[in-house]
């Protein structure tokens, strides 16, 4: 009982950080909008997401993460799944199917796509082979956790787990400054932007932070496309896991539905629960908005993470092949998704 | 370890919706 109450006090002084980094964003936002229409001056219109994150970015890239917020910053996923949960009340359970089997086949062409192309990168600029799969993994499904889940189970070696997230990271960090200009250049809505931020970006949190930079609707379709991505995390590293045991270079894979249940993302459960409970209508308007508040911020927290996570310095020190290939495959992914959700807008729209 | 959060996630969640169902949870603005 001790340890574990010190292991949640451990928590708030990170937790608190995150809160304050979010909060003063939330804050700038509100007092830019505010001086503007106070005074009738037309200032751009920075989203809160933008700011928290560029917090984040000050502190981390200057005087770093006290040592003391550590263990509390680390959370900054928790609220993201915390957020994603909650986000399922503002989803009825029918456009979840309807938009969720959308975006399954999406995923399965994007899967295909980005395998094929990282493999065949990571070929063509001599990376080991099991990189190559990490970078696939990392780049087809969702990022970091992905990459996480196919380490032991591929027994990977820990340079090349760095490696991978690395580039994962700094792609990640990079789509969150191209991807809303190209989505305003191209004058896509905030359903056809969100999904193609859930399917292009590879960690949930910078998914969700892309498509909330663009707007907040943009962002609850980025997190459905992204879940439904997660969501097929067992499949894809259960695939490699038995690729790399038929070579003998890692464990034999024993009961197949447990490694699947193991590796399930079990958050998607509790989205589908609350979306269960407003498609019967069980809240009633003002409390599915009260949800859809805790769901903002939890992601306030998540946002703030993103920033505080991202070292440049850090990021600087990976190896330059992976993150070329990583770039490069990333690039294809993101082309060819824009294309799928663009086309798909505009023949059949949705 | 990630599953074990993934739960709790999922626990709070649903614990904060029915908390707000009942009336025991007041306004959350934003």
């Amino acid at each position: 009982m001790n340890s574990s109450s010190n292991g949640v006090l451990k928590l708030v002084p990170g937790v608190l950080l995150l809160a304050m980094l979010g909060f003063l964003g939330k804050l700038t936002e509100q007092s830019i909008t505010a001086y503007s229409k106070a005074n009738h001056v037309a200032l751009p219109n920075i989203e809160f997401v933008l700011w928290a994150i560029l917090y984040g970015l000050i502190i981390s890239n200057t005087i770093g993460i006290p040592k003391i917020c550590v263990p509390g910053v680390d959370t900054y996923e928790f609220f993201l799944k915390l957020g994603i949960v909650f986000l399922g009340v503002r989803f009825l359970l029918g456009d979840v199917m309807k938009l969720g089997s959308m975006s399954l086949l999406f995923v399965a062409i994007e899967l295909a796509v980005s395998i094929a192309l990282m493999t065949w990168l990571g070929s063509r600029f001599g990376l080991s082979p099991k990189l190559t799969s990490l970078l696939a993994i990392g780049s087809s499904i969702c990022g970091v956790s992905a990459i996480i889940a196919a380490k032991g189970a591929i027994d990977a070696e820990d340079e090349d787990v760095s490696y991978a997230i690395g580039a994962i990271l700094a792609l990640g960090a990079f789509s969150l400054f191209t991807f809303p200009a190209i989505g305003h250049a191209l004058g896509m809505s905030d359903r056809t932007f969100g999904l193609w931020a859930g399917l292009a970006v590879d960690n949930t949190a910078e998914a969700t932070a892309v498509g909330a930079l663009y707007s907040d609707t943009a962002a609850k379709f980025a997190v459905l496309a992204k879940t439904t991505r997660n969501a097929t995390i067992g499949f894809v590293v259960l695939a490699y896991a038995l690729y790399w045991a038929r070579k003998n270079q890692a464990k034999q894979v024993g009961n197949k539905v447990a490694f699947l249940w193991e590796k399930f993302p079990k958050f998607v459960l509790g989205f589908l629960l609350l979306s269960l409970a407003a498609t019967l209508g069980i809240f009633s308007k003002p409390q599915t908005a009260d949800i859809a508040n805790l769901s903002r911020w939890a992601f306030l927290l998540t946002f703030a993470g993103v920033g505080l996570r991202t070292n440049f310095r850090e990021l600087q020190k990976q190896g330059l092949r992976p993150l070329i290939v990583g770039a490069l495959g990333e690039l294809g992914v993101a082309v060819v998704t824009l294309a799928m959700v663009y086309g798909a807008d505009k023949t059949i729209g949705f | 370890m990630s599953i074990s959060r993934d739960w709790l996630a999922v626990l709070i969640a649903l614990a904060a919706s029915a908390l707000i169902w009942l009336g025991v949870l007041p306004h959350i603005p934003w």
